[in-house]
């Protein structure tokens, strides 16, 4: 038999034995993918939940998100409104202490009063300065744009710090480059209010020790300018601990010079947010013990819509101007008179109009070869009335036209975008800019081969010509370009008349500033500033229309105190010009 | 410990001496599972001791070499059924020094609660491996035989010492040393 055939016997106990084998593993692989099962039901309830409760926490979370914005929101307009809510009981109670302090002869109680008030100033300077938080958190702080002539703020932040250094004025100094552009688009305001708090940082910090002011710009690689206005101390400087916190939020720096803290803590942190605002970055550099420096630097668009470098180039060189037909609009009387007479003077035959209504109804195709159009007017805006004729006339049949502009325009900007325009004068305007730019105006219209001939050259150098002799005292107050122009384009009578035209006015709007600052109405303020300061700057009298200018800009930022000094300053400026008169009669 | 060794073990038994080894073996060891070895089952180590031993005294086969030679026949049913874990592999020194560093790494996902025990490797000259076995278990010979099975089939030839163990702890220490080809042609 061989083994193939025989059959397998298998033992009763190896059956038993793998059988049990069997059953075991048995077991054991359905207990095991019973916990797989199990794992797995888990994982997935798991992976349910964790979807449900991403979903449920995303939405709690957008929900949280809009609740903080809307109370983040919320407060600031709050604090926006009560700021302002207090601002305005404020200045009421400010102008009714000023009555008091000038009427009370007590002197304990007028002492009284000049701690009331100054206990106000400040309260006033904290409520501004978080009426300016809440309105860049709120993001309703809105940039003005206008043409910045950084070179009078800063003359005039000094002036103002000079109030507060008594004899030692001498500590204060300025450098600006000569690269820095007369005016660039910016807000004046902010840029003031930045440059302020670190010059008052800078007085309050240093006992002795000079302080400067500094200005300079560069061109980037872009083409664009950079505008970096610094001011440096030799005061206590910033201890290294103190260097982390100081932009932050009502954080101060330990004065040992003054023993009580001053102000909110809000300066710094303001100056950064605007500048940041602005597009700017605000730096320091401190070395405790020796001084510190604060700068910062912003983005600067040069205004750049009337050429002067070009038009100065060529004072002497211009077509012929007699008999060419000029209708003026100009609402304010001085500023008639003056550009009247210079026009008439050039040989123009002139139309004068008092506002953009007047100056529609005088035009008539073919009637003038220039118009000059006042910006600001009554009735009728200059921007309005140029938009009118555009619109009713033909523009190939229009002459040129010249923007008169003070030094805040209100809508440039849509200007631009809106209406032709040939050219911007900006006020003040001299004899020479506004034979130039009629000039070029006329050059443009006609094309290049216009006839040119020489028609003026001035007389005025250094000297006087001799019908201006007697009124010598009165030409050196004069700034030497507008003097040049007024000895070609007036005569001494007439000067004379509009000299003391101006005095006058500026004598009775004295009053008037500072019945309007007691009442509250800076608008008021802003409007009589703004009418003289054209004429003051048409005269040439500089530092009268650089006062005006800061009373109409920054009138709103000024304490009753600053307020009242920049109204002592224009008092004496105006006193030299009457001197002057008084001497020269 | 993994009833795949059990199993595996009496594969061996029944290849080497037939079925009826395999039943006496299993009726004369005392045996807490009666034997019924599964390949998902776990045992406990000192029946597969138990079982080394008794098939020692029915074939006269000293017990250490029966170890050796079942850990050889381990190694080569490792790389029957688990080739992935030799791909790449080119020198016996290459295998296990991966035992520990890839395979047990792997064995310990699979199944999280196995004992496995530890291979540390150090290679101490360029033919010459120190391989530590550190393990609960009495199966050095067992290790010795992978060690041997591993070189045998990368055709390699080497002298596996086991040094003498003065650490006082349960850990042997094999040194492992290639010889070269040549000698081992003849």
């Amino acid at each position: 038999m061989t083994e193939a055939s025989q059959p397998d016997t298998v033992s009763r106990k190896r059956y038993q034995r793998e059988r049990k084998a069997r059953e075991d593993a048995e077991r054991l692989l359905e207990d095991k993918s019973r916990q797989l099962f199990l794992a797995n039901e888990k994982l997935s309830s798991y992976a349910n939940d964790l979807e449900q409760q991403v979903s449920e926490r995303t939405k709690e979370l957008s929900e949280a998100l809009a609740r903080a914005e809307a109370a983040i929101t919320a407060r600031a307009r709050f604090i926006a409104t009560m700021s302002h809510e207090i601002r305005t009981p404020l200045s009421g109670m400010l102008g009714i202490v000023d009555i008091l302090v000038t009427d009370e002869i007590d002197t304990e109680k007028s002492q009284l009063l000049e701690y009331a008030k100054a206990s106000g100033e400040s309260l006033r300077t904290i409520v501004n300065d978080v009426l300016d938080f809440s309105r860049i958190d709120a993001g309703s702080m809105h940039l003005e744009r206008e043409p910045v002539d950084l070179r009078s703020i800063i003359v005039g932040l000094l002036e103002l710090a000079k109030g507060q250094l008594g004899d030692d004025v001498n500590r204060l100094s300025m450098t600006i480059d000569t690269d820095v552009p007369e005016r660039f688009w910016g807000d004046a305001t902010r840029i003031r209010q930045v440059i302020s708090n670190l010059l008052s940082n800078a007085i309050r910090y240093s006992e002795t020790g000079p302080i400067e002011a500094t200005a300079s710009v560069i061109k980037t690689n872009t083409g664009t300018m950079r505008l970096t206005v610094g001011i440096e101390d030799s005061g206590i400087g910033i201890p290294e601990a103190e260097k982390t916190r100081l932009f932050k939020d009502f954080s101060q720096v330990q004065n040992p010079l003054t023993k009580a803290a001053q102000g909110a803590g809000l300066g710094l942190a303001l100056c950064k947010r605007i500048v940041e605002k602005i597009g700017g970055n605000i730096h320091f550099h401190s070395v405790p013990g020796q001084g510190s420096r604060f700068w910062f630097e912003i983005p600067i668009d040069v205004v750049g819509l009337v050429d002067r470098k070009a038009t100065k180039k060529l004072p002497s060189l211009a077509t012929s101007l007699v008999g060419t037909r000029v209708l003026l609009a100009e609402d304010n009387k001085i500023n008639q008179k003056v550009l009247g007479t210079f026009l008439s003077r050039m040989g123009c035959i002139v139309t004068i109009t008092s506002n953009g209504q007047e100056a529609l109804d005088a035009f008539a195709v073919g009637k003038f070869d220039v118009i000059l159009m006042d910006l600001a007017m009554p009735i009728m805006d200059g921007f309005t009335a140029v938009k009118a004729l555009q619109r009713i006339w033909n523009i190939a049949d229009l002459p040129p036209v010249a923007f008169l502009t003070a030094h805040v325009v209100q809508s440039l900007d849509d200007i631009g975008e809106d209406v032709i325009v040939d050219a911007y004068l900006t006020k003040p305007i001299t004899y020479n800019e506004l034979q130039t730019s009629i000039c070029d105006l006329l050059d443009n219209a006609r094309g290049k081969d216009a006839q040119t001939k020489k028609i003026w050259q001035s007389d005025y150098k250094d000297g006087i010509i001799p019908e201006f002799e007697d009124v010598r005292a009165l030409i050196k107050l004069i700034s030497p370009e507008v003097a040049a122009g007024i000895v070609v384009g007036l005569d001494k009578a007439t000067l004379l008349n509009l000299v003391e035209d101006l005095v006058n006015s500026v004598t009775e709007a004295l009053v008037k500033l500072r019945a309007y600052k007691r009442a509250g109405r800076l608008d008021a303020i802003t409007h009589q500033a703004h009418a003289l300061k054209g004429a003051s700057a048409l005269l040439g009298f500089r530092s009268v229309a650089q006062i005006l200018s800061m009373l109409e800009y920054h009138n709103e930022a000024y304490s009753a105190q600053e307020f009242e000094h920049q109204l002592k300053r224009l008092e004496s400026e105006i006193d030299k010009i009457r001197q002057a008169l008084k001497v020269d009669q | 410990m993994k009833g795949i060794i059990f199993t595996e073990f009496l594969s061996l038994v029944e290849t080497a001496f037939g079925e009826d080894m395999v039943d006496s073996v299993l009726d004369t060891a005392d045996l807490p599972s009666g034997g019924a070895f599964t390949s998902v089952g776990n045992y406990p180590c000192e029946e597969l001791i138990e079982m080394v031993t008794v098939l020692s005294n029915m074939s006269g086969i000293d017990g250490e070499k029966l170890q050796e030679d079942f850990g050889a026949w381990m190694m080569d049913m490792f790389e029957r059924e688990y080739p992935g874990f030799f791909e790449g592999k080119t020198t016996s020194f290459e295998l296990l020094e991966a035992v520990d560093r890839e395979i047990h790494v792997e064995v310990q996902k699979l199944y999280p609660d196995a004992e496995l025990p530890r291979f540390e490797t150090e290679r101490t000259a360029p033919d010459a491996l120190k391989m530590v076995y550190k393990s609960p278990r009495p199966l050095e010979h067992f290790c010795k035989g992978l060690i041997r099975a591993s070189v045998e089939n990368f055709d390699e030839s080497a002298s596996i010492n086991r040094c003498p163990n003065t650490s006082g702890t349960t850990d042997v220490t094999f040194n492992i040393t290639l010889e070269p080809k040549a000698i081992n042609c003849d």
